[in-house]
């Protein structure tokens, strides 16, 4: 049975009907649209479904949709500005932290929750934060020099 | 996933009333991780999952003269940053460190972890060693049951479908006690402990004599394993490296690991001779030290 879900993504407000199986990422994906948030394993093991969910980084593969009611969601779609990429999205095409792409967005939004809540995290912190997102690019080198990057020094 | 009907308590006797109602079909929902992903992969497939993550009361970490009590939703990062945990027991927060991913870490809850029963699962070995019980509710009202009696198979708890691990009690560490938390994998971050080595040591702090001890292992059998020959060669002895070097051999004699995956029984027992050793050095030097 369909049961009501509210809630905001991307700070815009959204009013649907899921079935209480469907994941929080299925949601965002075949409901919302939003096919930024990438399906990898679907077992929680490669973090390329990461969002944000009050603040606090998420795997969307093992949630379901309807835990998502009344909270606020960020995805990746919801970080640039009228086709301004966002500072952290910038640091990665400059530092070259792309490959495929696949991994990116995973990447970017467990390094956004980890810079909004300790802007001046040390390489280990990043390193910690970022410990459940997987790149098969092997890039990781180049990720982490991004995200430092935008961590401001004290 | 199959299809499934949520349910949705408003108290946790309407919770217990729609276990009793529901029973084999019925699941208990909190955190999800690991439910989700075997639903996902259809090794349950329950008709109704009892969602008990709105459920007031049970989200908390705080203390009392005795110890931490920890609710059922207080989830891993919670209790990995709590100032509580750092300053009073800082073993379990470098323990639940350890596990997953912080995304994993945000939405999974301690009482989760012991209710999947993983046999490497982290938290039960230290919390075995540290002496902790479970409150476990149901209908017919509580009862406690230390950690160490919880475990009773691969996945398997002594919790029956009609009940639900409401809160961890884990009692502090005395003066001139000192625990630890060793976890070997095969990659840095992320995975699942070959062997996980608790080890706590009560200590005379005049004479390094052992008191008591507790070394339990993670990983290595169906459930966690207590090494009690090796706990006991250490009592009333002073303790220095050839006996450490005579217990954490006693200790890899003593099971009969299993072998996976992960790695092979015979590297499991070498790997259990290294991590008790490492893991008795470390918890001397704590009870000395007086860390917590």
């Amino acid at each position: 049975m369909k049961r009501q879900l509210e809630l905001k993504v991307n700070g815009e407000d959204y009013s649907l009907t899921v079935e209480p199986h469907r994941t929080l990422l299925e949601m965002i994906r075949n409901d919302l649209d939003l096919t930024g948030t990438k399906l990898g394993c679907g077992g929680g093991e490669c973090g390329a479904c990461t969002v944000i969910l009050d603040g606090k980084a998420v795997k969307s593969c093992l949630m379901l949709a309807l835990d998502a009611r009344g909270k606020e969601i960020w995805t990746i779609e919801g970080l640039s500005r009228v086709g301004d990429l966002h500072p952290l999205q910038r640091a990665f095409v400059e530092r070259g932290a792309i490959q495929c792409g696949f991994c990116t967005p995973g990447m970017i939004m467990a390094s956004k929750a980890l810079l909004d809540e300790n802007p001046h995290p040390s390489e280990q912190e990043i390193k910690d934060a970022l410990a459940g997102n997987l790149c098969r690019c092997t890039g990781y080198v180049k990720i982490l020099e991004a995200v430092l990057s935008m961590a401001k020094p004290d | 996933m199959k299809r499934f009907e949520l349910l949705e308590p408003n108290s946790l006797d309407e919770a217990f009333q729609l276990l009793s109602e529901y029973g084999d079909e019925a699941r208990v929902y909190a955190g999800g991780t690991a439910l989700v992903k075997l639903m996902k992969k259809r090794l349950v497939h329950p008709s109704y999952l009892v969602n008990i993550k709105g459920l007031k009361g049970l989200h908390y970490i705080r203390e009392d003269e005795e110890g931490l009590k920890i609710g059922a939703l207080a989830t891993l990062r919670e209790i990995e940053t709590s100032p509580l945990v750092r300053q009073r027991l800082k073993v379990v927060g470098e323990m639940v460190h350890t596990i997953g991913s912080v995304q994993i870490r945000n939405v999974g809850t301690l009482a989760g972890n012991l209710c999947f029963a993983d046999p490497a699962s982290d938290p039960a070995p230290i919390l075995i060693a540290l002496g902790a019980n479970l409150k476990i509710a149901s209908s017919e009202g509580e009862r406690i049951l230390p950690v160490e009696k919880f475990f009773t198979d691969f996945y398997e708890t002594a919790l029956s479908r009609y009940e639900i691990l409401e809160e961890i009690q884990i009692p502090f560490l005395p003066k001139d006690s000192g625990a630890v938390y060793l976890k070997h994998t095969m990659r840095v971050a992320f995975d699942l402990a070959v062997v996980g080595a608790a080890v706590r040591l009560d200590v005379n702090a005049k004479d390094d004599v052992c008191m008591s001890s507790k070394i339990v292992l993670g990983g290595v059998a169906s459930t966690p394993v207590r090494v009690k020959k090796a706990e006991e060669l250490l009592k009333g002895k002073v303790i220095n490296d050839t006996l450490i070097t005579k217990v954490a051999m006693a200790a890899s004699t003593e099971v009969d690991p299993i072998q996976d995956v992960r790695a092979s029984a015979e590297y499991r027992r070498e790997m259990i001779e290294v991590f008790v050793e490492r893991g008795l050095q470390k918890a001397l030097e704590r009870a000395k030290g007086g860390v917590l």
